[in-house]
Parts: C-alpha cells; sequence; structure tokens
C-alpha cells in the first residue's frame, strides 16, 4: 500500500516523539559518572575555557591594581583595626578549641581527624542560566567521588554531582536542586536549606514556635548523608512568622562568596554513612 | 570543511560565552541563550535534516552542565529547529518582527520545558514567583536582543559568502 502524503505527516510526529520519550527513558539511570560526550567536552573545552578566565581574571587585576585604589588608605586603616579585633577573638577561639580538646579526651571520644582538602580550580558555569552548577578541574584521577562536599574557605558550596577523569560537575547550595540538612548554631533547631537560585537560600521546615534569630549561624548537621557535620553554610538575613502556616519562612545568606568564585576546595572522604540507612541494609540482608 | 570550521568556532564562542563570560558579566534574568539563536539562525538557513542534526549537537553541549537526568535541551532544541524549519516555509520569518515573537516564545517554550522536567523529575525548583520573573525578562530580553544577533549573523554570512568561504548552494 503505497504511503500517503497524510499518513507521512503523522508517522513523523509520532516517531519523533516515540523518539524523544526513549531519549528521556534511556537516560533517567542516575549520571554519577559523566558520559562519554560530557567528558570529550569539557576535555576539549576547558584548557580554552581556563585561558579565557586567566585573560579576564589578568585584566581585572590590573583593574584592581592600578585603576581602583581611590579610598585604599581609609580602608587599610579600617582592616588593621578589624585585624586586632579578630586577633583577639582568635585568641579566645584558640583557647576554647583547646579545652574542647581536653574535655573531648577526657571523654573517650573518638579522635577527629583532619579532613583533608584537594584544593580545585574553577572552569566553568552552567551554560543554561538556569541553574547553578560549575566545573571543576579535579576528577575520578585525583580522588574526587560522587557526593563529596565542595568547601571554600569561607563555607560550603556544594556537593560533586558528575565525574569525569580530570573534571568534576559540582551542584551548589544555591541551586534550587540542593537540599543540605542544616542546623541553627546557637539554638540546634533543624531545617533543611535550600537554594532559591539568587545568591539566597531558604531554611525550610523550621516550626514557628522555634527559636530562629536574624543574624543566627546556618551550620550542616550531618544527618543528610553528604555533608560532614559543622560546616558554615551561612547566616540567617531574615525571619518571618505568617499569621498561618506551621512553619516560619528562614531566608538564609550564604557564606561563601559564589559572585567571586575562584578557588574550591573538595572534602575528600567518603560521607558518613546515615544510621537509617545501615538499619535498612541490614534488614534487607 | 571551512563551512564545518566556520560554524565550530561559532559555536565554541557561544560555549564559552555562556560558560566564562555570562556569569561574570550578564545577570541571570538577562542573558539571552546564544544556543537558541544559532540555531534559529542554522534552522532559517540549513536544511531541515542539518539543522536537526545542529540541535542535537547544541543541545548535547548545553546538556554537558546541568544537574538534570536525560537528554533535556536535546529534546528541546529539536523541537525548537523543527519548529523553527517549518515555520521558516510557511511564514514570513524573514520578518524582524516576526523573528523577535519567535525567539521570545522560544524561550518561554525552553524555560516552561526546562521547569516541567523539573516537575517531573519530582527535583527541588525555584520559587514560582522567581521562576516567573526570571522566564518573563529573559523572553522580553529574547525578543529585543535576538533579532539583532541574527541579523549580525545573516550579515556574518553574507560577508563569507561574498568572501568566497561559503559556497553559494549553503546561501540558497
Amino acid at each position: 500500500m503505497p504511503v500517503t502524503s497524510q499518513t507521512r505527516k503523522l508517522i513523523i510526529p509520532i516517531l519523533i516523539i516515540l523518539l524523544a520519550l526513549s531519549l528521556i527513558s534511556a537516560n533517567l539511570h542516575s549520571r554519577e559518572n559523566m558520559s562519554f560526550f560530557e567528558s570529550l567536552v569539557v576535555g576539549i573545552t576547558s584548557p580554552i575555557q581556563k585561558v579565557v578566565r586567566g585573560i579576564i581574571g589578568g585584566i581585572g587585576e590590573v583593574w584592581r591594581g592600578y585603576f581602583y585604589l581611590v579610598g585604599t588608605h581609609q580602608e587599610n586603616e579600617a582592616l588593621k583595626r578589624e585585624l586586632q579585633k579578630l586577633k583577639l577573638q582568635v585568641n579566645r577561639y584558640r583557647e576554647a578549641d583547646l579545652a574542647n580538646q581536653r574535655l573531648r579526651a577526657l571523654l573517650n571520644f573518638k579522635k577527629s581527624i583532619a579532613t583533608p582538602l584537594l584544593p580545585a580550580e574553577l572552569v566553568a558555569f552552567d551554560p543554561s542560566g538556569w541553574f547553578q552548577t560549575i566545573l571543576i578541574d579535579k576528577g575520578s584521577s585525583d580522588g574526587v567521588a560522587q557526593d563529596m562536599a565542595v568547601v571554600s574557605a569561607e563555607g560550603l558550596m556544594g556537593r560533586v554531582i558528575g565525574v569525569s577523569n580530570h573534571h568534576a560537575k559540582v551542584l551548589l547550595i544555591l541551586d534550587p536542586n540542593s537540599a543540605v540538612d542544616a542546623l541553627i548554631q546557637r539554638s540546634r533547631v533543624r531545617g533543611v536549606l535550600v537554594g532559591l537560585g539568587r545568591h539566597r537560600c531558604l531554611l525550610k521546615y523550621v516550626q514557628r514556635n522555634e527559636d530562629v534569630q536574624v543574624g543566627d549561624r546556618v551550620i550542616s548537621s550531618g544527618m543528610g548523608g553528604v555533608f560532614p557535620k559543622g560546616l558554615l553554610l551561612g547566616t540567617v538575613q531574615e525571619v518571618v512568622r505568617g499569621s498561618s502556616g506551621l512553619f516560619q519562612r528562614v531566608e538564609v545568606e550564604p557564606a561563601a562568596n559564589f559572585s567571586k568564585l575562584e578557588e574550591v576546595m573538595v572534602v575528600i572522604q567518603p560521607p558518613p554513612e546515615e544510621p537509617r540507612l545501615k538499619g535498612a541494609r541490614k534488614r534487607q540482608k | 570543511m571551512r563551512t564545518f570550521f566556520l560554524y565550530f568556532l561559532l559555536i565554541l564562542g557561544a560555549y564559552l560565552c555562556q560558560t566564562v563570560l555570562y556569569p561574570i558579566f550578564v545577570v541571570s534574568e538577562l542573558r539571552v541563550d546564544l544556543f537558541l539563536v544559532l540555531l534559529v539562525h542554522f534552522s532559517f538557513s540549513l536544511q531541515r535534516s542539518k539543522a536537526l542534526v545542529m540541535a542535537l549537537f547544541l543541545g548535547l553541549l548545553m546538556d554537558v552542565g546541568l544537574p538534570l537526568k536525560g537528554l533535556v535541551y536535546p529534546l528541546i532544541y529539536f523541537g525548537v529547529a523543527l519548529l523553527a524549519s517549518m515555520l521558516w516555509q510557511n511564514l514570513n520569518l524573514h520578518s524582524r518582527r516576526y523573528q523577535a515573537f519567535f525567539l521570545g516564545l522560544c524561550t518561554l517554550f525552553e524555560g516552561v520545558g526546562v521547569r516541567t522536567i523539573l516537575v517531573l523529575q519530582d527535583a527541588g525548583f525555584a520559587e514560582t514567583s522567581h521562576f516567573l520573573v526570571v522566564l518573563a525578562t529573559r523572553t522580553i530580553t529574547a525578543a529585543l536582543v535576538g533579532p539583532l544577533l541574527l541579523a549580525g549573523l545573516e550579515r556574518l554570512d553574507q560577508w563569507l559568502l561574498h568572501l568566497g568561504v561559503f559556497r553559494e548552494s549553503q546561501e540558497a
């Protein structure tokens, strides 16, 4: 039977829809490792991206070093005063840290081992602009693996969501797809920190009667099974208790400066296993 | 071969803009998807089959940085390329006003597509109000800036044709 033009018009869209659905379903498995194509693209483009970033950085350095020095003296004086204050504070914290170590030893706690950190350089951002992901220049050959935490000197930045040999894809905590189990450091109130996608995060599921104040520091609780406990996430910027509803709205400003991302550090340690998961596995066995 | 090399350079330039320059200089709301503009240009100037192949390639490139599962962008771009090449023949998309409308519509389609896939995959997603603001601003920016970029690409094609880099059949 000859295929008429109308039949062909019907068949082509159906084939395209079937192809689309099969492509989606074929790729719905976990993307722990980058695909061959992704690795190839990243391998080819990352050196060029690094060069472009280097050039832009160089221009920025010249600008900051020579043309942008208005008010530097006053700023320098202010920073010196701030430094003096911070030195005093650091001294106090050191004392507290020593006391803490002594108490831990007395209570026979497991000795805390310094977490190994792997420095990495930022290569590129998400091209679509809809997500908050970055690409770094360290991969599985350097010991980076899925779900490792990525931090900066200021605080937690995100977690690794995809790895190739020499590169890794990192989901920043600003992304709405990111969720970190968090604690208010002062009052130990728990919540889940999710990204708002615009240099702000939201601490969700904090009950209306819980004690949260503007300026409170938010840290990771270690309960999510991905991030180590005690990493600084940010500070509370806004607390809104509506007239109804179970929870209050707590907006958090991340501690890490995402607008000046240059270098990050990957926490090279397997994520802590959740006790609940262990129990579930035992039950399965 | 020369044409392929030129297209490769164009795509590489757009990729660098989106992954390195954009995040430094352009706020998220005002970003025009350069891949989308390139894709529409290819759909207008190339045969449909070639435009569809380009759509898949550009989509795969775009997918590299995404946290989503599945081939999200290849599918979105495939739809856009198909629509553009069909409408180019049936509607007057030579007009800049229509092009503005079309690019705005495609940006809207892209945003809604990404959002839908996020919802389908039960992933977290930005607050609706913020998403709508970004989507609206991006749509307007694409409608305003997109036709200018398309005009620039057309001018580049003509210039390359004049220099003899492109063959006559390419323009046809």
